[in-house]
């Protein structure tokens, strides 16, 4: 009998050190990220028959360590944390243009109201050098505030790139951790008990929360309970103890968009899934640049060739102090035009002017040449208008004629017709020496003759200019997309956060560790260690009465 | 109700609401820095494009502005001139009423032709004035050419301008006439009546002058010369009126782009400037709400079961 309390209460001994190095396992992870609390479950020991009175307990056993965890939280976390990481890249980037775009020191408005100024200056002084010289040097201000606007969305540019490529990398880390997890909770399962390491697995759930912050995944756990990670549209980006590798390039249209590839492990070729990539930060950046980066870049580039067009026109209708047709103002930069690294190698470079500068529309374009016509897709708008036979060569879309002249079935090109237009804009004028050459009369050889300048001022409030109305209505519309965008990306990202802390609030009240509950079970353990340890030196004290008694 | 709350959980949750505490003191602080409440096109986008549209608007009225009185300066000018050379030419009628009217001899013709020469002089160097910004007043396009060829000892007044106008913007789609070419103001067309003019001939003042001066230094008064000048008082007369209706147009216009411009600039105050009352109670409130957040925190923190055990 008194060896049976003997052997009861060290169980107890045991199973209390036990629950107080779990409650202190707790304690030392009280800021430990994506750990779960763990508590000791206690289980009753197998009881000893005694004949016709029953059985006699036999102490108490740690039955398991048990991680407080909830499947369905977890997951809710994972799509919040994707949600949210999407939302805050894109705030961060849309903000920065929002920061700069209004901003009078530095857009275009101020500068194109002191060069329509500086026309009418000329209105009322038409052969005065020195108002003429004016006339240039507000001119190269303007040009300057295109440049510096079109300079500073492509820092953006680079950064959104840079940020991309460090997501890939990170979600490549991530991947192969996770795979390499996957293997280690095998592992532990398989050499301890069935549940396997809990802090393993609390590993892998903050790595697989990592990896959402990066992009959107779906999980589903095998029968093995590896982890199979997939993005949002199906691509397996681990499965079990293998991961594919993402890669980040512009291979297909060389200086053209980076796209997201997928390797699949032992896999040579790669495949494009650029389209498929949703949520977290990576969808985040493909959002920012699709939605934001590209439209405005476009549009500053358009209302800038556009503006240079019509005045270089008019001023070349026009006669200078000379008595010549005055000179153009402004170089009207080029479109852009970029053939896929995979067309035939007799395909010649193809012709994309700008016919119509009041019809463009700010949109690049792809083309793709099939056996049964050119198939153009505008990007912005998804919009995709198909032309002719295989012999259709030559055809015109929003203001910009297309020369397909020497292409083959399966060539592509990717076409921005305004990309590079603000950056590339010069002021083709010397400011001292050029002054001269500015058409401000409307016929040939008389000096004081206005009526061009005065056309040329019109060209200010002229509501047909562009698609938009005259050139500032066009970049108001832009400074007002931009305030929308933002606008409702702050109040989403700001509901997005709020979000996920409540449902991180949610998850701590299950998996975190309150430190006073901590603080009540060290109370209890201690005391039923100590209890525990009273018994036995109760059943001493019991052995040596009888030990006495028998001497 | 939550149930259970971890410490971590509490902590976090406590430091957000102060970040976003401070992040709303931010904002508050730099718009009373900046002294406008529209800081990013995001604040409020309608806001923001109507401000950049009112902005552009009243641009280009100071530009109407300028260009209003850059004008006024052109006609006002013209008008002081015609002024002048119409107080010549009425001394030279004058001059021509005593030639004809008095019992005159030849000496006292040709010395009031001397006279009248003189007056051509001054005429003719009126004609040819320059503007502030060293065009010709009367040369029409041709504003660096001198526009009247020819002296009081010749005649011969010929010009070398030609018959253009110029415009000015002085408001929306509001194009002035600020200048008018000499052809237009000092060109008289002889009536049908007079026996010595080419039918419908026309003929500018300075030469009608001459042609006076010419007929009383050769003793051959001729009635119709006072007829001329009589008419050329006229020419004068209109084109001064002209140009005076004009001056009225830019008055007009200026007291016109001023009401617009205080409406504009009144609507851009309250579209874009802060309410400082309001921005200050603002600040009160949130620093009020921050400092409550601290406290909170502080008194939460220091809440530890293990301070008892």
């Amino acid at each position: 009998m008194s060896v049976g309390a003997l052997d009861t209460a060290v169980s107890g001994l045991l199973a209390f050190q036990q629950s107080l190095a779990t409650t202190s396992h707790n304690i030392s992870n009280v800021n430990t990220e994506g750990y779960s609390r763990q508590r000791a479950e206690l289980v009753t020991r197998p009881a000893i028959s005694i004949g016709a009175a029953g059985y006699l307990g036999n102490g108490v056993r740690v039955a398991l360590i048990e991680r407080t965890f909830d499947d369905f939280l977890t997951a809710q976390l994972n799509a919040s944390t994707a949600a949210a990481g999407q939302l805050k890249a894109y705030n961060e980037l849309i903000s920065e243009i929002d920061n700069f775009i209004a901003d009078p020191d530095a857009s275009v408005p101020n500068a194109m109201q002191n060069f329509f100024g500086s026309i009418h200056d000329l209105v009322n002084d038409p052969s005065s050098i020195t108002v003429r010289q004016a006339l240039l040097s507000s001119a190269r201000t303007l040009v300057g505030r295109f440049t510096t606007i079109s300079t500073q969305l492509d820092e953006i540019r680079d950064k959104t790139n840079r940020a991309m490529t460090d997501s890939v990398a990170l979600i490549n880390a991530l991947t192969a951790n996770l795979a390499e997890l996957n293997q280690r909770v095998l592992d532990s399962r398989q050499t301890g008990s069935g549940t396997g390491s809990n802090d393993l697995q609390d590993q892998r759930d903050l790595a697989l929360s990592k990896l959402a912050e990066q992009v959107d995944v779906q999980l589903i756990v095998d029968n093995l309970g590896n982890y199979n990670v997939l993005t949002s549209t199906g691509q397996a980006l681990v499965m079990a103890s293998v991961s594919n590798e993402l890669g980040l390039t512009a291979a297909r249209f060389p200086g053209g968009p980076l796209e997201v590839m997928l390797t699949p492990f032992g896999s040579k070729a790669s495949i494009n899934i650029s389209n498929q990539v949703a949520g977290g930060a990576l969808g985040g950046y493909r959002q920012f640049i699709d939605e934001v980066l590209n439209p405005v870049q476009n549009d500053v580039g358009r209302i800038a060739v556009a503006f240079a067009h019509q005045i270089n026109q008019q001023l070349q209708t026009g006669f200078d102090l000379n008595g010549n047709p005055g000179a153009a103002m402004f170089s009207e930069p080029p479109t852009t035009v970029i053939a896929s690294a995979n067309n035939a190698a007799t395909t010649p470079p193809i012709g994309v002017t700008i016919g119509n500068h009041a019809a463009l529309t700010g949109s690049d374009y792809q083309i793709n040449v099939t056996a049964t016509g050119t198939v153009v897709m505008n990007l912005r708008t998804q919009q995709v208008s198909q032309f002719g036979g295989a012999a259709s060569v030559q055809f015109s879309l929003d203001g910009l004629d297309f020369d397909l002249t020497g292409t083959s079935v399966g060539d592509s090109f990717l076409i921005q017709p305004t990309r590079s237009a603000a950056s590339g804009l010069t002021l083709e004028l010397d400011v001292i020496n050029g002054a001269a050459q500015i058409g401000a009369a409307a016929s040939a050889g008389a000096v004081g003759d206005n009526a061009n300048a005065l056309l040329l001022a019109g060209l200010q409030t002229l509501k047909t200019s562009l698609k938009q109305g005259s050139y500032e209505d066009a970049y108001n519309e832009v400074v007002g997309r931009v305030g929308v965008l933002t606008q409702s990306s702050n109040t989403d990202s700001k509901a997005q956060r709020k979000l996920l802390e409540v449902v991180k609030a949610q998850r701590d009240a299950v998996s975190g560790v309150n430190l006073d509950e901590e603080a009540a079970n060290l109370i209890t353990f201690q005391q039923a260690y100590q209890a525990s340890a009273q018994v036995i030196s109760i059943v001493r004290t019991t052995f040596d009465a009888l030990i006495a008694a028998v001497k | 109700m939550r149930i259970r709350i971890s410490t971590l959980g509490m902590a976090n949750q406590t430091i957000n609401s102060m970040l976003n505490q401070h992040s709303q003191i931010a904002n508050t602080q730099e718009q009373l820095a900046l002294g406008v409440k529209l800081v990013r096109p995001s604040d409020s986008p309608p806001a923001a494009v109507r401000a950049l549209i009112l902005d552009e608007s009243l641009k280009q009225k100071e530009q109407y502005q300028a260009n209003i009185d850059m004008a006024r300066g052109r006609l006002a000018q013209e008008e002081t001139v015609l002024d002048s050379i119409g107080d010549v030419l009425l001394r030279v009628h004058d001059l021509g009423v005593q030639s004809l009217n008095a019992p005159l001899g030849a000496s006292d013709r040709d010395a009031i032709a001397g006279e009248m020469r003189h007056l051509l002089g001054e005429i003719g160097n009126l004609a040819n004035t320059t503007t502030a910004t060293g065009e010709y007043l009367f040369a029409g396009l041709q504003s660096k050419t001198k526009p009247y060829s020819g002296d009081p000892t010749n005649g011969a007044y010929t010009y070398n301008g030609d018959s253009g106008r110029r415009h000015t913007a002085i408001g929306s789609g509001y194009n002035l006439n600020d200048n008018d070419p000499g052809d237009a103001v000092f060109t008289v067309v002889a009536p049908a009546t007079d026996p010595n003019a080419a039918p419908a001939a026309a003929e500018n003042i300075m030469n009608l002058v001459f042609q006076f001066a010419e007929h009383l230094s050769a003793d051959q008064p001729d009635t119709y010369d006072l007829a001329r000048i009589q008419q050329s008082l006229e020419a004068i007369s209109t084109a001064r009126s002209s140009a005076g209706a004009r001056l009225a147009a830019l008055d007009q216009q200026e007291t016109l782009t001023a009401k617009l411009t205080t409406d504009e600039k009144s609507l851009l105050s309250q579209t874009r400037d802060l309410d400082y009352t309001e921005a200050i109670s603002r600040l009160n409130q949130e620093t009020t709400a921050l400092q409550a957040a601290q406290q909170a925190y502080s008194k939460v923190q220091k809440l530890s079961l293990f301070n008892y055990l």
